[in-house]
């Protein structure tokens, strides 16, 4: 298992996609980050470290969630189109592991990525005299790691039964609902009648990312956390993942 | 595999446990606390002093977008929405009236998301978290409670008003005001010319001046008046005296537990004259606070019988 898992990794960190995503990451954040950023809150310039920090946070994990979908979309797919598979069935690998141990390498390898996007963070802290806090970021990322692996889990089970483009739509759809999921929210009780209703199911459906990277985010700022919101991202991580054991492709 | 499938059994039952364990359901803390600091408040205001008007005496519904949380003192009861969309209001509701507000943090989140969408018209990108505060909320309660109190105190002088303004002929009240009077030029830079001359008074430190300035104001008002119908009259009227108490009392109350600073931000910022009923809110709002520099204790007696207007024309003669 852990050689599937090594040699996945390995495979992720070859592909391009990887690093045009992590580095438009970074060139967004660096924008951003400048001084001459037309980043505005009510019409005033943003220039107080902490809601740029609110503001790069949220970047980040937007980027983190975009990169899961687009390194996990194929993994599977390719796997079978190369006939890897049949190298693991002989060896007697049944698929729920195989296709689990794939699922984690997805998810390493974006958080991995995702990283390197919370380093210019990091760096942003440092040159703002918040050192002191740059620590954090490494119990914090915990959040920004629920998050991928919501989005990875399911990107990976939906590739193993549906075509790449569907999955591809769905999971950026799934993504999209979750680290909007507050601004959705607002949007669906203000709509009301069936398209409210609609917005409404899918928000229940999908974890509420954006209150999960918000408390990553109150973590490294200080402030009170709710650990209910990410016990439900701890809890529709589970529930995704047993797709990855009942799910099974024919072609094996 | 057999242990493998005991290890995934329990760390779900241990998800499952810690979710429902985690989670708030009902009225959350943020809004009951919100509630509380709205009673006491103005419980501990001494500028409020309208005779038996307590935040208290009023059932607040909380909307979640699903379901109305009404708060009286301890007591929270779920029951069905009356009011199916998402803005504070006043009610009656079974005979009695009631405040509706949303809930704190949907309010909040349409206030930050009002606040982005406002700035990115403009060309760009905007965040706007700490807009709308826990206080904002408490003030508006005390807001939409003082509402309340007008309805169940003034029933027939606001029905008056009310049939004064339907000969207007537009069932929109902010069309009838753009329309009629934010389009006529003459109404406009006399509104201006008040609102410096009241501000100005405001400001002015010597009594005299003061009551010069105000007399002024009120002279320019009564020219201003001179050119619309009765109906707009009324619907000028009923903006500045009800909706502008209301906006005193919420004022008052957010200075008490905002502070100084924020009061004076938020609600004596320079004024910009714009189109729609909100100019008056701030005319009747700066009316009050005048009234309580020059007649102190005008609100034990004021009903709508007499207007702020006649009020302040009293105080200055």
């Amino acid at each position: 298992m852990l050689v599937i898992i090594k040699n996945a990794i390995r495979e992720r960190i070859r592909r391009r996609e990887m690093y045009i995503v992590v580095g438009i990451g970074i060139l967004m954040l660096l924008l951003c980050g400048s001084d001459s950023s037309s980043i505005s809150i009510d019409g005033k310039a943003v220039t107080g470290y902490e809601n740029m920090f609110m503001v790069l946070h949220t970047l980040v994990n937007a980027l983190s969630c975009l990169l899961a979908v687009v390194l996990s979309l194929r993994t599977i797919p390719n796997e079978y189109e190369r006939r890897n598979s049949h190298l693991v069935w002989v060896r007697g690998i049944s698929q729920p592991v195989y296709h689990g141990s794939l699922a984690i390498a997805n998810v390493v390898s974006t958080f991995m990525a995702a990283w390197i996007l919370y380093g210019v963070l990091a760096v942003y802290m440092l040159i703002n005299g918040h050192g002191a806090e740059v620590i954090k970021l490494f119990p914090g990322s915990l959040g920004l790691a629920i998050n991928i692996s919501v989005v990875s889990i399911f990107t990976s089970v939906l590739s193993i039964g549906i075509p790449v483009m569907a999955t591809g739509v769905i999971a950026a759809l799934f993504a999209g609902i979750g680290v909007f999921h507050s601004l959705l929210d607002v949007m669906a009780n203000v709509l009301g009648g069936v398209g409210g209703r609609c917005l409404s199911v899918l928000l229940t459906i999908v974890p509420d990312m954006h209150g999960i990277q918000k408390q990553s985010q109150l973590y490294v700022t200080g402030g009170t956390l709710d650990v209910h919101v990410l016990f439900v991202g701890l809890l529709a991580i589970y529930i995704i993942s047993i797709g990855l054991f009942v799910l099974k492709r024919k072609e094996a | 595999m057999k242990m493998f499938r005991v290890i995934y059994f329990l760390i779900g039952v241990i998800l499952v446990t810690g979710t429902f364990a985690t989670g708030e359901y009902g009225l959350s803390k943020v809004n009951r606390s919100i509630y509380e600091k709205a009673c006491e408040a103005e419980r501990n205001l001494a500028k409020i002093q309208f005779p038996d008007f307590h935040v208290s005496d009023y059932k607040v519904r909380f909307y979640n977008g699903h379901h109305d949380y009404v708060v009286q003192g301890d007591s929270v009861k779920k029951e069905q929405p009356v009011l199916d969309t998402f803005a504070g209001s006043t009610l009656k509701v079974n005979g009695e009236w009631q405040v509706i507000v949303p809930e704190y943090e949907l309010f909040a989140e349409l206030f930050n998301i009002a606040g982005a969408a406002g700035s990115m018209m403009e060309g760009a990108m905007a965040f706007s978290e700490n807009t709308y505060t826990e206080h904002s909320h408490a003030a508006t309660i005390c807001h939409e409670a003082f509402h309340a109190w007008q309805y169940s105190n003034w029933e027939q002088e606001i029905e008056a008003l009310t049939k004064n303004i339907e000969t207007v002929g537009e069932k929109n009240r902010e069309t009838a005001i753009v329309n009629y009077i934010d389009s006529n030029d003459t109404c406009v830079v006399l509104f201006e010319k008040e609102m410096e001359l009241l501000q100005e008074a405001y400001q002015c430190q010597d009594d005299a001046g003061r009551r010069d300035l105000i007399m002024e104001a009120l002279a320019v008002h009564a020219q201003r008046q001179r050119g619309l119908s009765t109906g707009l009259t009324a619907l000028e009227t009923f903006l500045e005296n009800l909706e502008g108490s209301a906006m005193y009392v919420e004022a008052m109350v957010y200075r008490s537990l905002e502070g100084e600073e924020a009061f004076l931000d938020y609600y004596m910022g320079d004024f910009l004259y714009s189109n729609g009923s909100a100019k008056y809110y701030t005319m009747g709002m700066l009316k009050c606070m005048l009234l309580d520099t020059l007649l102190p204790g005008w609100k034990e007696s004021w009903s709508l019988e007499e207007t702020l207007d006649v009020l302040l024309d009293r105080a200055c003669r």
